[in-house]
This record gives structure tokens, C-alpha cells and sequence, in this order.
């Protein structure tokens, strides 16, 4: 079975019984890139030199008998924000596209510790701004399940490489969404672990407080060995949570639902909530209660305040996390400019694409002297708020469950001049982020169009294996065909 | 109306951002309609709530005070646009 | 009209730790440029600060050195402008939730004590530095500098005069250099200060329109800035101009020695403070007040306490040794080795200020071995050499380095006390003025002076002049 080849573990066992070499590995990889790349665009930039190097001396490691890693050979995509010693990273923006970062964020450190071999970095939403990976500055990604239509974002270029079996593997990050619905419209498995579980240290910061890098998979217990990878205190990353070692995570899958407590809240079911999404969730309702959970309705009524309190805080954050893009020291260089103002603001105004921009006034405005009050420190509170409501509901359930966007995969174009709009399709995702939450993103069903449809599941802070063990065990039960064409097309 | 296209400008010249008339109309036009849904934070009543009182669970981590050179000056500034004897150039500063 | 001025100081205090406030590079002054820079201090993308332990540690020494209490809970935010020597376009600050606040400084006024209140003390990180060239129209950033921590002391608006807020300024600067929390060396920049000031009438409760004046590089500066920005606003308001006196910010210039306005308040900065979401809130513990509390040094107002009942000195000489630590400490290592405590001090204060002024050196730099000047003194005392030939050897020790024994040797200037070495030359001397001799018999009692001259001179100056003269009297009297 071809799909066998692009999940991580069955890459990974592939080599650890020697049928086939990292760099035979990598290689296939490049070469499924070849065959999709002209109609997904899910890639900016691919470093061939670099990922043939780690996969040879991967293989060597082998050759000498050394101890390899849990990623021994396993190609990945990073996008393009997380920065790569010695590769360009530009968070598909013109303002930093020929950056070259003079060090490695801790989890790519942590890859190549675990012997994985990063092939190439993904397409996304202009510094992570966006739900359609439209806002790229460099290249418009196509959803692979209907070339028409957007992949998501701001993952879009990971979510993309997954789902045209590229990789088995490509890392995102998740501020309001992120990962998560990219990972829905894709059809592929998304985790936005809790806020502090993996170092941000080189994520290239969009809205530092909720940020949080996660894995895009083909499936669960892939989802699970890429965190086992990724997470971990850090001392280069303050928020970073000093945890002791918890084993892995995909020990406890196995495990039975029966017992398991759900939430769902009613909020989650509103107006606007797409008819075809909302009878996937109503199946997937019975399918946990099937699998011996017991699931029941529940109220959180400040969610309705999440997405303005979101939207608030992320470009408060971003309009501060972004100023240092002003043309000083790197980045973007304006051909006009005399004065040292007339380069910053040059620098700025041609360097940053419209939604970047439009962030950059927003969050200004909410922190600006008069409006901090009503905006920005009103935020923050009803944040408080919906972190506290989450954790009166954690005493309660053991997981959540709910959509993670309103709306199926949709055709591109059709949102860019509707600001308002696009945001409104973050409602599902924005409250995991503002309660620091972990979430996974799981494909529950399709809509009679073909289209994949995620769900996602919300666990109390640090409850990852609770999440990966209900995903893990509805994926099984749900035993979905996965595989779309450019995806098979790849594989051949 | 929520915002004039007079706040709006200097919200650019607060984040050093030029904006031609076309924009600040166009900004002005979708601030209007984000902060009117954004209005809805106004109905909750959160006088009560304190986002200073700071827990202790949140306690940040400290460094050690010990020094390390980060060594390869070359590779740090490689992305200047412009450098003269390992100093930044940019043109003439008015204090 | 009468009128009262009121001055309240910002005081920029370098901490003497090895690291930067949030990443390992070392703080070093005078490093070639931008050698002490990486990813995290020159802010790339991607890059976090994480907060110095001994940034806190160091902070609260300063807050209990100056009385403060120290806020259990505090944590950092983020202070946004755009300038070129802040790589992030923002300073990590505190705003609302400063480390330290509500202490006070005790300053010396005639011998009055006046407590001058402080505000706060808050963390902060230092910018980068501009460099400007003379002849191109361009400027360079040396980022060294950048991420250095500073605490910032904000004291009320309590003193009354430019005396009194350069008596202030001395007084934190003692303090914090005895905590060992900076070594406050203005000329290297790690004690920077700005003042507020404004006038009022006597007896009017409501304060008039205050000044900020930056660009303060020494005390002497402060006390000329505030003397010609209260000059100036008072001049304003005796001419009915008073509503020229506005809020703003004004630079010294101390070449042309005056202010000049920057910038007023309407074109103020909107810096958007908020919680630095990169740093999680600062949790003092108990413990450690308490060990700071338990190691602190002796602070000036004990030391100056202690030398006034120890060592029989002035309070105008205790003041001048205990301001400048480094003098106190060579002080006492002098006194410890055994010196007579009185003619410590006047060597100390007199010759060796005197040279400190003359050479431009601090008394961190000046060169004198206190075991050199104990010996100096020794000799002196023991009438081995003269106070006059004492001074000579002074100079030349700090010139040379030369140790007392070495010098007195070369130079030859031991002195000759013993009556027998004395006979001779006196007996010469009175020999050769016969004159002045019979004047002495008549009455006139300064021919004494004139003949113990000849003999000074036909000694070199290296008679004992008190043996001398007792025998030129026994002789003349005989
Ligand atoms: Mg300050
Ligand atoms: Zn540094």
C-alpha cells in the first residue's frame, strides 16, 4: 500500500529495517514534490543541499552503529517562520525575503537531534496573518483536494505538503487557528499543543501569547511521535513550560473511550455553522458515544466575546512583535529613500503586504492612549474570563469537542476583500488560543462536494495524551479514505 | 462612525506606515465595520475582573549571570544592507 | 514676588552584572563594535528575552539600599517607539507594576538633614549607541550597549534648589556604589540623570508648567542646567511671559550652556505600554530580601556615622571621604595600617585631592598605595624627614610609584635631628651674621627667623627645624 509510505512511523520503520536510506528517503520526497508542486505551490523554498548532507550522515549514523533519533530518516517541511540557520526564512513576506537567520529555533535543533531532515519550507499567510495562505507575498497555495480552492491558514503551505503526500510531516504554527484549520480544509491530522508545551524560541513571533508551534500529519499516532519530538522546557523561551519528563505520547492510545467525558458546547453550533459540518459533528457525537464516551451539551457563554478579544490581543502584540521590521538592521531595502524616517517608512509601507498592515493599525489603534482601556485591557479580561470558563468545564469533561471552521474548504478570491469576513471564519479556533488550551484537528467526514471535514477536540492545559488517545481512537473508528488524487498521483 | 479617517492616519504615523488617501479611506471603511463587531466586548460586565493579579504558577524563569560570546559577528550581520567597521550604516540621525 | 523652585530627578543606573539584561552576552565597556551583540539583544526575528537573575537580585539591593519595599509581584512591559539604537522598535520596561517603590534618600544642607522622597525604582533595558560622521550625512549604531540593564530611579519632585538635587544625586550615587549594585561612573555613562523643574510662587500649592532637561553628563552639568532652566523660566514670569513656560522636553547643551527645546507636549510619544507577553511576571521571594537585607555593605550614613565617633574628623571632611567611596576605602586601609587618623585625613583631603583635581583622575584611578602614604607619614612623624620634604615625596610617588624609603634615599632628604650633626652648622651660622646676632640681643626677635633660614639653607632643608631652633635659641639666650 503506497499511503503506508507517507505516514512518519512507517517511513521511519522503513528505515530502521533498512529497505530504504534517509537519502533514498529524502530523494522520493523531491520527487513527489516534482510531480505536485506546479499545481499545489505548497513550498517556497527547498534546500536539496542541505537535507541530502543530514540524510547521509543520518544514514552514516546507521553505518557506524551510533543511536539514532525517533525521526532517523523521516523527510519534513518547516514553515517558513520558524527559523533555519543558514536557509532564507521569510514568513512569505517581501519585508524579510532574503533573510537568512544566523541560527536554528529550538525545534529544528531538535529535529536534527532526532536525525529528521528538513527538505524544505512552506507557503503561509504573510507572518502568519490569514486564513487562505492568499496573503503570502510570494505564491498562492492550492487546497489538493480541489485545486480551486484555499488550503487554510496560515499552515496552508504545511497542511498542502501533507496532503499531497509530500511529507508525512511539516510543522506549523497555531495563533488563532492555525494549524488547526489548515489541517481541516486539508484533510489531514493538526496539533495545537498547550501554550508553553514547545519552545517558540525562533518561531518568528506573530501575537507571542498565543502562539504555538505544532505538527501537520497524515494521522494520530504520527501527530503523537512528532510531539514526543518537539516538546520540552527550553531555557531560550521564557513561557516555555519546565516540565518533567512525561514518556511518550503515543503510549496510552490504545485505550478505550468508554468513561471519557465530553463537552459540546452549544456555542459551537450557531447560526452560520455550515449545515454539511454540523451533521459531521452530530455523527461524530454518536460515534464517541458508540466508543463508549458519554457526551453532553454544555454552555460557555463568554465565547461569544472570543473573536474580538482575540483579534485585539494578536494585533496589539503583532503591531509591537512587527516594528522591528524597519529596514535598519535586515529585511526589505525601499529604492527611495533619503532621510532615516523616509527608510523605516519606506521600508514598512512596501515591505508588508495589505493584511499585515491592516493588523499593524489595528492592534496600534487598540493600544494607543485612549483606547487602551476599551479595547486592548477589556480584552484581557474577558481572555481571563474564557480561561477560567474552560477551566470550570475541565473539572467537569474530559474533552471538548467542536468545529474548527464554520465554513467548507472555500474558492480563492472569494473572502480577500471582505477583512470582516475572513475573520469571522476563525470563530471555532481563536478561544484554545486565548485559554492556552491544547486542540487537535482530526478529518471527520466530507461534504457531498468531496471536501474534507475537520473537527477538532480541546483538552485542559497539558492534557495532550487525553486528546491524542480520543483522536487516536475515533480516527480508527472512523476509518476515513484520506487520500486524495494529487496525493495518489504523487505516490505513484 | 467608530473611527475617523483622521485617527486613522495618525495610527499610521504611529506605526510608521504611509498611507496614499485610497487606503486610509479604504481603513477607515473596514475599521468601521471590525469595531462595530468588536463592539460586542462592550455588553460584559468585567469591572471586577483583575488581569494584574498575577499568579504564581506564572513565575518566569531566570538566566544565570553568566556570560557567552555569541562569536561569529560575520554571520550575524550578514543581513546588513549596509556595514562599515562592524557598524550599522543608515543615513544621518537628527537628535 | 517670591519664588520656589521645585526639582524632581530620573536617575539611569547601570547594574553591575557580567550579562546583559536578557540574553548571556557579556557587558564589557569598550569592546569593539557590536562584538558584544547576538540573535537575542539585536532582536532578529524569532528571538526571546529571558530575564537575568542577577537583574532582580540586584534591583532589590538598590530598592532596600534606598528604603524602598520591594513589590513581591512586578513584571515587564513592552515601552514602543521607533529609533534606531532600539533594535526592537521597543525597550523592555516596567510601567505599572514597578520592583521597587516609596524610599528615601537623606541629603546633607548646612548641616540640616532633608529627606528627599523616591518615587520608584523600575528594570529596564538599555539602547544601542549613535556614532555621527563629521563630513557624510550618515550615522552608525554600535549595538554593545543594547540590553544592558539599567534600573531607573524616579525620585518625587522634593527638592528645592540645583544644590539640593546635586546633593541627591551624590547621595544615590554613594549608596548604590556601596551596595555594590553599579559602579555609577557618569563619564562611561552608567550614571545618567534628567531633571524636571519648574517654579512657583511661594505659598501656591498647584505646580506650574515643568521642564524635562536631558543630556546630563555630571554634576557640575546639573547644577549649571537647572541654574539657567530656573533662570529662564523665572525670567519668563517676572516679564508677564509666563505662558511661554509650557511643558516639554529640553536638551543641554553644555558647549553653548544653555537648553534648547526638543519637543512639547502635544508631540509627545504614544508609547503603548502593555505586558511584555514574552516574559512571564517576577515573583520575589522572601528569602531573598532577606539575604540581601543580611549582606548589604555599610552604607554612607553609617560609615560617615562611624568615622565621626572613631576618628575625630570633621563633619565637612567625613562628608567628602565617604561621598566618593573608593577615597573612604583608601581612607581606612590607610587609618587600619596604623596612621594617626587626623593626619590621614589631611594628607588624603589635601595633597592627594589636590593631585586627583590637577590630573583629572577619579578615585578609583588615582595610583597612591595606601601602605606608601602610611610610611609617608611614619617618616614624617618621626621627624626622619620634614613636612616640606614630605610633600616632595608625595608628588614623586604618585609620579613614580616609587615607594617613601626609595625616594627619600635618592633624593637625599633625610632629615638631620641629631644635635651633634646640628653643632656644627650653627655655630657656622652664627659665626658668618654677627649682626643679626647682636639684633636678636637687642630685641629683635625676628632675626631668629632669618638665621634658622641660613641654616635650613646650608642644610638643603634637611634639618629638623624644631631641634634646630631649640638649639639656635640655647645658644643665642646662653
Ligand atoms: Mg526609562
Ligand atoms: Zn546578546
Amino acid at each position: 500500500m503506497t499511503m503506508e509510505i507517507v505516514s512518519l512511523k512507517s517511513q521511519r520503520d522503513m528505515w530502521i529495517k533498512k529497505e530504504m536510506s534517509a537519502t533514498e528517503l529524502v530523494e522520493d520526497a523531491y520527487r513527489r514534490i516534482g510531480a505536485t508542486e506546479r499545481k499545489i505551490n505548497a513550498y517556497l523554498h527547498l534546500c536539496q543541499d542541505e537535507a541530502l548532507k543530514q540524510a547521509k550522515k543520518v544514514d552514516e549514523k546507521r553505518s557506524q552503529g551510533e543511536k539514532t533519533g525517533l525521526l532517523a530518516g523521516v523527510p519534513l517541511a518547516v514553515k517558513d517562520n520558524i527559523c533555519t540557520d543558514g536557509i532564507v526564512t521569510t514568513c512569505a513576506s517581501k519585508m524579510l525575503g532574503d533573510f537568512i537567520p544566523p541560527y536554528d529555533a529550538t525545534v529544528v535543533q531538535k529535529i536534527n537531534e532526532a536525525d529528521g531532515v528538513i527538505i524544505g519550507k512552506t507557503n503561509m499567510d504573510e507572518f502568519a496573518m490569514g486564513s487562505s495562505t492568499e496573503n503570502s507575498g510570494f505564491k498562492v497555495t492550492a487546497n489538493p483536494w480541489d485545486l480551486e480552492r484555499v488550503p487554510g491558514g496560515s499552515s496552508g503551505g504545511s497542511a498542502a505538503a501533507v496532503a499531497a503526500e509530500t511529507v508525512s510531516l511539516a510543522l506549523g504554527s497555531d495563533t488563532g487557528g492555525s494549524i488547526r484549520q489548515p489541517a481541516a480544509f486539508c484533510g489531514v491530522v493538526g496539533l495545537k499543543p498547550t501554550y508553553g508545551r514547545v519552545s517558540r524560541s525562533g518561531l518568528v513571533a506573530f501575537a507571542s501569547s498565543l502562539d504555538q508551534i505544532g505538527p501537520l500529519t497524515r494521522n494520530v499516532e504520527d501527530s503523537a511521535l512528532a510531539l514526543d519530538v518537539l516538546a520540552g522546557f527550553d531555557a531560550m523561551d521564557a513561557t516555555s513550560f519546565p516540565e518533567e519528563n512525561t514518556g511518550s505520547f503515543a503510549n496510552g492510545l490504545e485505550q478505550s473511550l468508554k468513561g471519557l467525558k465530553v463537552a459540546l458546547p452549544e456555542e459551537y453550533q450557531q447560526e452560520g455553522l455550515d449545515k454539511e459540518i454540523h451533521q459531521t459533528l452530530n455523527r461524530t457525537v454518536q460515534e464517541l458515544k458508540a466508543l463508549g464516551a458519554m457526551v453532553e451539551t454544555v454552555s460557555l457563554p463568554y465565547s461569544a466575546a472570543g473573536l474580538s478579544a482575540y483579534y485585539l490581543i494578536s494585533s496589539a502584540e503583532a503591531s509591537s512583535n512587527l516594528a522591528r521590521f524597519d529596514g535598519v538592521r535586515y529585511g526589505y531595502r525601499p529604492e527611495k529613500f533619503e532621510t532615516l524616517e523616509e527608510l523605516m517608512v519606506n521600508s514598512r509601507s512596501e515591505g508588508f503586504g495589505q493584511e499585515v498592515k491592516r493588523r499593524i493599525m489595528l492592534g496600534t489603534y487598540a493600544l494607543s492612549s485612549g483606547y487602551y482601556d476599551a479595547y486592548y485591557q477589556r480584552a484581557q479580561k474577558l481572555r481571563k474570563k474564557i480561561r477560567e470558563q474552560f477551566e470550570g468545564l475541565f473539572q467537569q469533561y474530559d474533552v471538548v469537542l467542536g468545529p474548527v471552521s464554520p465554513i467548507l474548504p472555500f474558492v480563492r478570491g472569494e473572502k480577500m476583500d471582505d477583512p470582516l469576513a475572513m475573520y469571522l471564519a476563525d470563530v471555532y479556533t481563536v478561544d484554545v488560543n486565548l485559554a492556552e488550551l491544547p486542540a487537535i484537528s482530526l478529518p471527520c467526514g466530507f461534504s457531498e462536494s468531496g471536501l474534507p471535514i475537520g473537527l477538532q477536540l480541546i483538552a485542559r492545559h497539558f492534557g495532550e495524551s487525553t486528546l491524542l488517545r480520543t483522536a487516536y481512537q475515533l480516527e480508527k473508528s472512523l476509518n476515513l479514505d484520506l487520500r486524495n488524487k494529487i496525493g495518489k498521483e504523487a505516490s505513484k | 462612525m467608530k473611527i475617523k479617517p483622521e485617527e486613522v492616519k495618525y495610527i499610521a504615523k504611529l506605526a510608521k506606515l504611509h498611507l496614499n488617501d485610497a487606503e486610509i479611506n479604504q481603513y477607515t471603511r473596514e475599521f468601521d465595520d471590525i469595531l462595530e463587531h468588536f463592539a460586542v466586548i462592550a455588553s460584559y460586565d468585567v469591572e471586577s475582573v483583575d488581569v494584574n493579579v498575577l499568579e504564581e504558577g506564572q513565575k518566569a524563569p531566570l538566566r544565570k549571570d553568566q556570560p557567552v560570546l555569541f562569536g561569529d559577528q560575520e554571520k550575524l550581520y550578514k543581513n546588513a544592507k549596509d556595514l562599515k567597521n562592524g557598524l550599522i550604516q543608515v543615513p544621518k540621525i537628527l537628535e | 514676588m517670591n519664588w520656589e523652585t521645585i526639582i524632581g530627578l530620573e536617575v539611569h543606573v547601570e547594574l553591575d552584572t557580567k550579562t546583559k539584561i536578557f540574553c548571556n552576552c557579556p557587558t564589557t565597556f569598550g569592546s569593539p563594535p557590536n562584538q558584544n551583540t547576538c540573535p537575542v539583544c539585536i532582536g532578529l526575528p524569532g528571538t526571546l528575552p529571558v530575564l537575568n537573575e542577577a537583574v532582580v537580585e540586584m534591583a532589590v539591593k538598590a530598592g532596600v539600599a534606598l528604603n524602598c519595599s520591594i513589590q513581591k509581584t512586578n513584571k515587564m512591559d513592552r515601552k514602543n517607539y521607533f529609533y534606531p539604537d532600539l533594535p526592537k522598535a521597543y525597550q523592555i520596561s516596567q510601567y505599572d507594576l514597578p520592583i521597587c517603590t516609596g524610599g528615601h534618600v537623606e541629603i546633607d544642607r548646612g548641616g540640616e538633614k532633608r529627606k528627599i522622597r523616591v518615587h520608584r525604582i523600575h528594570i529596564e533595558e538599555d539602547a544601542g549607541k549613535l556614532l555621527h560622521d563629521e563630513e557624510e550625512p550618515i550615522s552608525f549604531i554600535d549595538y554593545n550597549r543594547v540590553g544592558v540593564p539599567l534600573i531607573e530611579i524616579v525620585s518625587e519632585a522634593d527638592m528645592r534648589s540645583p544644590e539640593e538635587a546635586v546633593a541627591y544625586l551624590r547621595s544615590v550615587r554613594s549608596i548604590l556604589q556601596y551596595a555594590g549594585v553599579s559602579d555609577c561612573r557618569m563619564e562611561q555613562g552608567s550614571l545618567r540623570c534628567d531633571g524636571n523643574i519648574s517654579v512657583r510662587p511661594f505659598g501656591q500649592d498647584a505646580f506650574n508648567a515643568k521642564v524635562e532637561l536631558k543630556n546630563i553628563n555630571s554634576f557640575k552639568e546639573l547644577q549649571k542646567a537647572l541654574e539657567k532652566e530656573e533662570k529662564r523660566q523665572l525670567e519668563l514670569y517676572s516679564f508677564n511671559e509666563g505662558d511661554k513656560v509650557v511643558q516639554e522636553t529640553r536638551r543641554w547643551d553644555a558647549a553653548k550652556g544653555k537648553t534648547i527645546s526638543m519637543r512639547t507636549k502635544e508631540d509627545a510619544h504614544d508609547y503603548r505600554y502593555f505586558p511584555d507577553p514574552d516574559l512571564k511576571p517576577i515573583f520575589i521571594q522572601e528569602e531573598l530580601i532577606h539575604r540581601v537585607e543580611k549582606e548589604l555593605p555599610e552604607l554612607p550614613a553609617e560609615k560617615s556615622k562611624r568615622f565621626l565617633e572613631t576618628y575625630g574628623l570633621s563633619l565637612k571632611e567625613v562628608e567628602i571621604l565617604v561621598n566618593e567611596m573608593a577615597l573612604s576605602h583608601f581612607y581606612e586601609e590607610v587609618v587600619e595600617a596604623g596612621a594617626d587618623p587626623k593626619t590621614s585625613a589631611n594628607w588624603i583631603l589635601g595633597d592627594l585631592l589636590r593631585v586627583m583635581k590637577e590630573k583629572e583622575m577619579t578615585a578609583e584611578e588615582q595610583p597612591l598605595k595606601a601602605k606608601h602614604l602610611v610610611s609617608l607619614i611614619q617618616f614624617i612623624e618621626k621627624g626622619s624627614i620634614s613636612v616640606t620634604a614630605g610633600r616632595d615625596v608625595f608628588d614623586t610617588m604618585i609620579e613614580t610609584g616609587k615607594s617613601p624609603d626609595r625616594i627619600i634615599e635618592e633624593k637625599g632628604l633625610k632629615q638631620i635631628s641629631g644635635e651633634y650633626e646640628l653643632q656644627q652648622t650653627i655655630l657656622s651660622v652664627l659665626e658668618a651674621n654677627p649682626s643679626s646676632v647682636e639684633d636678636f640681643k637687642n630685641g629683635k626677635k625676628q632675626a631668629l627667623g632669618f638665621l634658622m633660614g641660613q641654616v635650613m639653607k646650608a642644610t638643603k632643608g634637611q634639618a629638623n627645624p624644631q631641634v634646630a631652633k631649640t638649639m639656635m635659641e640655647k645658644k643665642l639666650n646662653g
